[in-house]
This record gives structure tokens, sequence and C-alpha cells, in this order.
């Protein structure tokens, strides 16, 4: 029986407490260990069923992780230290490196936020037609919604990076972990300048972003909130970021993500040399299972559930069932290369700190995610690599040439797709 | 939840998180949901809502609003203000006998708007238009203008609105039964003022509820009618407190009253305004007595905006299928609001639930309404909605 049709009955308001459950609890179903399960359940609580992300206007989220001290200050992790010097010499200022003074018009075909092809308009299981305009706003606040959800994970990657910075062991970490703190304050910063200057448009967070967030923040396991926020939100925002950089027209949006791309990229390199030494050598076989459980279900959360709900109930509650829109928005070109940049980024990773063994190879199989395995991780990839790859040379003057030639292929077929669904 | 306890972190912590828990989960069953769509207010953002609102307003007032002058100002009663208009003689504005206008003031700065019956009769000369004010207790409005109303105040005027009252035919005979309660007699003042003037062959009876001799809004003008027009308007008063040796009827117009007062005419037009419980137990009584519900009109003075107790911050798609447009709109939002920032010429005039101009109806979907207003049981048992007090509850489908 679709439980939908029954849900489809209840009156709007008990409709959007509880359709968003019962997504929660199939996913929760899919997942093997059970001590996970049982780790995630507060904030999976307080993420789907509280809510509390969208009916509190501010989350304490209590933490009993230690700081640790290192009264030697022995220089001790080279790859960290060099991090380190990077990040110093990399620091730019969002008022100046930026043109705030340009106009943003978010519904102006000419300068599109997102490209027509990012949705399928027309695949909408909708009894009569968007107008162009219409259309338009769809995409303004998809845009909206994606770049609300990079401003609350920035929110998190700023704090859980101050708390990785005080629990971490290495000394060079800390130092480089200073330098992460201060990007993900910028990175804050100038998301929420764009959102409240430029789009007008602020949507709550995501009840799975806030649960993935809730649990790494209230783990006291230091490497915990390493993997969480360096290895899966990074991930996360790398595939995100890249996507709307390649795509987008918008000259400042596309200035500003190329800036913060720069950044993340270095996080994510941070985390992936922390863990693999950390996940090879300091834990236990159990420890190391569950973590690779975690990441896998954090990687479910990510893949499912990651679908503008939340605009689904502004534009279409009502009108489609919630099922169905998840099946427009997840085939649709846009979240389907979005998911392909993360996953390309995220699987490689997991697997060279030593997250992704023959194990759990089956469910990532099952889950579709195995055919990113194989690719270049963070460290076989530098900073720079991955700059190039997304059309940066080093982060310094803008340059708009978009015809680059060595567009990556995932991007290219998007790129060609969009075309064709244009 | 107390599975929480066994995660491997320290008891202590998690015991504390338990508690925060706990506490949000009442919180959250108790709390409305913050808006999905929350819009940052930046100053830029401020200047276009204000640009926006002036925008709408001045839309408003070129469909239906006017800046009236005061030119009289009359006390019928020590609680009540008379404030007459001028009418301007290039655009007059026309109306019904029966009909409101809204008046549009600012008495603390922020705009508020009232309706108030027209007490004039627009039959006889239009160069001037009235409304009476009665003061309520801890009323805003009410009170600002029986305090500081003076001849040259100029007012904004919206309407004229209202189905309420009837207009006078020559030719027609009938017998038409006006039932007041205090200020309610302000709308069939005007109504039985035309009705004697325009309908002579007709005759009207007023039952006029107060609560005492002095609450007697038009007193003295009611006497001089009924004077001018011998037989043909019989005034019936009802004083909750009278005078000793008063020989008229006393108490409330309720229950055995009601047998006293009216007269039951199956044939009869009825014209009822007054308080709520008033008129409820007028349309029980009559109804009771077998006169159709069709001849009994009715006139509720609407309060200002409340009801809004089913907002909870969310934004419901709302389909206008016949123009074939999809709008957000925060549940906090009126129909009428969201539909005119979407571009869509939609009617309407009181804009407070009074007149029925606005009127839409809903093909799918749940609105509230403020209350009170205008709205018919049997319309809104078809699916009819007043854009200007409806509100989403869900998503909706909008036939405009």
């Amino acid at each position: 029986m679709d439980i939908y049709k029954v849900t489809s009955l209840l009156p709007a308001r008990m409709r959007r407490r509880i359709e968003p459950v019962l997504g929660v609890v199939a996913l929760m179903r899919q997942v093997h260990n059970p001590k996970v399960s049982l780790s995630m359940l507060p904030s999976v609580l307080r993420g789907f069923v509280i809510r509390s992300g969208r009916t509190q206007e501010r989350s304490d989220m209590v933490s009993g992780h230690a700081a640790h001290f290192d009264w030697g200050y022995r220089s001790d992790f080279p790859e960290m230290r060099d991090l380190y010097t990077r990040a110093k010499q990399h620091q730019w200022d969002a008022d100046t490196a930026l043109d705030w003074g340009r106009d943003v018009d978010p519904l102006n075909p000419e300068v599109p936020l997102l490209p027509d092809g990012f949705i399928r308009v027309e695949e909408l299981p909708l009894r009569f037609e968007l107008s162009v305009e219409e259309q338009r706003k769809l995409r303004y606040h998809l845009c909206a919604w994606m770049l609300s959800q990079f401003l609350h994970g920035e929110q998190g990657a700023l704090f859980a990076s101050a708390q990785v910075t005080e629990s971490v062991q290495w000394l060079d970490g800390k130092l480089y972990g200073a330098t992460q703190v201060m990007d993900e304050g910028r990175h804050v910063e100038a998301f929420h300048r764009y959102i409240d200057r430029k789009l007008n448009k602020l949507y709550v967070i995501n009840d799975n972003l806030f649960t993935i967030i809730d649990s790494l923040m209230t783990d006291s396991r230091w490497d915990m909130k390493f993997l969480g926020m360096q290895i899966m939100i990074e991930g996360l925002a790398l595939g995100a970021f890249g996507t709307m950089y390649k795509i987008t027209r918008e000259p400042l949006l596309r200035e500003m993500l190329r800036y913060i791309i720069q950044d993340e990229a270095r996080h994510v390199h941070y985390g992936v040399l922390a863990l693999r030494e950390h996940f090879t050598t300091r834990i236990s076989e159990a420890e190391r299972r569950e973590r690779e459980d975690w990441a896998f279900e954090v990687a479910l959360l990510m893949r499912d559930r990651f679908m503008a709900h939340e605009v689904y109930e502004e534009w279409f509650e009502g009108l489609m069932t919630r099922p169905q829109w998840e099946r427009f928005i997840t085939e649709s070109p846009g979240m389907n290369e979005f998911r392909t940049v993360m996953f390309s980024r995220l699987v490689p990773n997991l697997q060279y700190i030593g997250l992704l063994t023959p194990r759990v190879v089956h469910h990532y199989r099952k889950a579709g995610l195995a055919r990113y395995m194989g690719g270049a991780s963070a460290v076989e990839l530098t900073g720079e690599q991955m700059l190039r790859e997304l059309d940066i040379d080093g982060g310094h003057a803008p340059h708009d040439d978009d015809d680059h030639d060595d567009t990556p292929p995932e991007l290219a077929d998007l790129e060609a797709e969009l075309a064709i669904a244009s | 939840m107390v599975l929480s306890l066994l995660i491997p972190s320290p008891a202590r912590t998690a015991g504390r998180a338990l508690l925060n828990d706990l506490k949000a989960l009442r919180a959250s069953l108790t709390q409305p949901l913050r808006p999905v769509a929350q819009t940052l207010h930046t100053p830029e953002q401020l200047d276009a809502f204000t640009q926006e609102a002036r925008q709408a307003r001045e839309a408003r007032m070129s469909r239906a609003g006017e800046v009236l002058t005061v030119c009289e100002v009359r006390r019928p009663t020590a609680d009540a203000v008379t404030i007459v208009f001028e009418n301007p003689r290039d655009a007059p504005l026309v109306y019904r006998p029966g009909q409101f206008v809204t008046l549009v003031v600012a008495p603390d700065g922020e705009e508020v708007r009232r309706a108030y019956s027209m007490c004039s009769d627009p039959t006889g000369s239009n160069e001037t238009l009235a409304v009476t004010v009665k003061r309520v207790e801890g009323g805003l409005v009410s009170n600002w203008l029986n305090a500081g109303v003076a001849v040259g105040d100029r007012i904004q005027v919206l309407g004229p609105s209202g189905e309420f009252g009837t207009t006078p035919e020559a030719t027609r005979s009938r017998r038409v039964v006006l039932v007041a309660g205090g200020s309610g007699i302000t709308p069939l003042f005007s109504v039985a003022q035309a009705l004697l003037r325009g309908e002579p062959r007709s005759a009207v009876e007023l039952v006029y509820a107060n609560r005492s001799a002095q609450a007697v809004i038009f007193a003295e003008e009611l006497e001089a009618l009924e004077a001018a027009h011998a037989g043909r308007l019989r005034v019936t008063h009802v004083w909750e407190e009278a005078p000793e040796g008063w020989g008229g009827l006393v108490g409330r117009l309720s229950g055995e009253l009601l047998e006293r007062a009216l007269p039951v005419d199956a044939e009869a037009e009825y014209y009822v305004c007054g308080p709520g419980p008033m008129m409820d137990g007028v349309t029980a009584f009559l109804g009771a007595a077998g006169v159709p519900e069709v001849q009994v009109r009715l006139e509720r003075f609407t309060a200002g905006r409340g009801a809004r107790s089913g907002a909870r911050g969310l934004v419901h798609p709302v389909r206008f299928a016949r123009s074939g447009r999809l709008v957000q709109v925060p549940d906090d939002q009126t129909l009428l609001e969201a539909g005119r920032a979407a571009g869509l010429p939609l009617d309407s005039s009181c804009t407070m639930g009074g007149c029925a101009a606005c009127k839409l109806t809903v093909l799918e979907g749940e609105v509230e309404h403020e209350e009170p207003n205008c709205l018919k049981a049997s319309e809104a048992a078809r699916g009819a909605c007043l854009a200007c007090v409806a509100r989403p509850r869900s998503a909706l489908v909008i036939d405009a």
C-alpha cells in the first residue's frame, strides 16, 4: 500500500510533520549496524521529529570532546604544516575580493542563476504548465535553497572546525585548523551576504543536513567530527559548489564560488591526511567498522535526502505527492550532476582513508555508489589540481572563459545534457 | 530516547542532551514551525516593500478610493459621533441605502481600517454622506474619531461596499421590518429614510433595541420621520433599562420579548443589524415562526483584523486556475495580497471581509477566514472565500 496516499488525506500541517519522518524511517532500515543507528538516533530525533532546525531560531548542540593541549610545540605533521603555510598565503577578504556593487536580478533570463536545463520542467507531474516566468522563479528558488543549505553547512563547518582544532592531537593540525576556522567564517559571511543582499530568500536548514551536523557536533570523538565535517560535508560542499560554479552564469556567484572552492579543497585534503593516519594505525577493528558504517549512512542521507523538500512544500505540496517530487528532483540533470561530482570526490576519499573495505563495498554497490571507486583522492588530487579541474588557475584574477578546454568529463556531460534540454 | 544514554560519549553529556531533547520535544509540540522561507529584511528590501504597499494602495485608490473632507460633526448621543463628508461634486460616491464605507486612518501612526455604514439617505440630496461611529470600549478607531474628528479633516474612504440594504422602487408595495440593536441602526436609518421617501406605498416598522434611552441614536430624527410619514413608519423601542413609568418594552431583545416586539409575517422583508447574539436570536425566532430565510437579510459589523490563529509560518502553493498562475503564499498573507502581488487583477472593495466584492471560489484546499465576515454559510459550503480575509492553510486551487 502506498502510505503517501494515506498521508495525503491528512491536513497539510500534519502531513508536513509526518511525511519526512516516513522518509527517514525507510532510510534507517537500510542501515545494518545497530550501533550506528543507535548513535544517530538522538540526532535523527532532533532533526526529523522535533525538527529543531525549523521550529527554533537557535539551537544548542552539546559536545563532550576534550581540548587537547601540546606543551612541546614540536612540528609533528609536515604535510599539515605545508597546508597551513599555503592556507595563510591564500587568505582573501570577501569585502574587497568580490564586486558587491554588481546588480543581481534572480529572474533575469540573460544571466540565469541556474540554466534552464537544471531541472526538466516539462516532466513535472502537474495537470497544468508553468509559465516561463514561473519556471524562472522555480529555478531561482532552487538556487536560493541550495545556497541556503550551503550557508547552514558553512555555519556547521565553522563550529566543527573549531572543535576539531581543539581536539586534534597534532600541533601542525591545530595551526592549520585555525586557518580553516577563519575560512569557514569568511564563507558564512560571503554566502549570507549574497543570499541577503542579492537573492532575498533564505530557506531554513534541511532536516537531513541538520541531522548530519547535529550528529557530528554532539559526538565527543574528534575523529567522528573530522570524518563528518572534513570528509562528508566538505565532500558534499565540493560537489555542490563545483556543480554550481560550472553552470551558473551569474558572475558574482561564480566568482564567490571560485574563491570558496579553493579553500574547500584544502579542507578536504586536511581531513584525508589526518584520518588515513588515524584509521589505519590508531583505532581498533570494531571502531573502524563503526566509522565505516556511519560514513555509509551519511552518504545515504546525502544521496537520498538532499532533495529540496522545502521547495516542494512551497511550490507543489497538494499538487503532486512527495514521492513524485522526489523522483522528479532526483532525476533532474542538475541534481544528478551534483551527486556525480559529490560522490566522485567523496568515494575515493573514503577509500583512501580506509573506510571502504570489502565488508561494506557491497552496500555501496547496492546503493549504486561503487562506480565512483578508484578515482583520485584528495591526496593524489592536490588542491591545485582540483581547482584546475574546475577551471580555476590557482586563484588570482577572475577569468570568464567558460569554454575552457580542460572541462572535467562529468561537467562536460552536464553541459551537453543541459544544451540538449534547453 | 533512553537508548541515547548508550552512545559512547560521557553519560553526563548524554543525560544533559536527553533533557534538552525532551524540553525541545515539548516545545516543538506547542510551537509553530518557523517560516520555511524566511525573508531577510534589508534596508533596500524594506524600501521595496514600502513602495509595493504604496503602489497597491494607489491601485486600490484608483479603483474605489477617495479622500473626503469632513464638513460637519454631530453628536447624536454622548457616545457617538456622526461624521458628515462632502461628496465630491465631480465624482460623487454613489451608494445604496445600507452600504458601508471603509475609513483608513492612522490614530497611532499605523494605518488601520474600519468599516462604517452610511446613515445618510443617498436617494435624497447626495451632496454629503454621513457615517455614525459609536464609541466602543477599548476601540482604537472609534475612540479616536469620537475624541478628535473635526470639520476640515481629510479622511481616506474606500468603497462603498456591501450587499446589505435595499433600493426603493416607487411602484413597489411591501412591508419592511427593520430590527436594529445599538449602532446597528446606522444602515437601517438610511434604509428607512430611503423607503419612506422613495416607496410611498410601502410601510416600515423599526424595532430598535438599546441599553437605555440615553443610548438611542437618531431619537429625534426618528420622531420627526414618524410624524412626517404618519402611518407608514412605526418605531418600537426596546430598552434594557427604562425609567419608571415608561410604557415601552423593557429587557434584552431575546426570548419572550422577541414575540412581543417583532411582527411575524412570511411576506414581509426583514433587515437585521446589531450585536451577534441579538441577530442570532432574531433569525432563530423568525425561522421558527415560519419566515423564509431569504426574507431575512443580515448585516454583521466586522471587527478589526484578527483571527489568524491558524498561521504557522508556512508557505503554501496557491494555483489561480483560470489565469494559470502558481504563487507561493505565506500563511499570514491574504489571497488578495498574494494575488495582487503576483499581478492578478483581483477585485476588492472594503478589504475587510464585509462586502464580498473579492469573493472567489476555492476548488481545492483549505483557507481560514478572519471572523466575522459577510460570507453566508451556504456560500462557504459551496467553497466560496473572501480573498481579502482568507489565508491559505494548505495548497490551494482557486477559480480565478
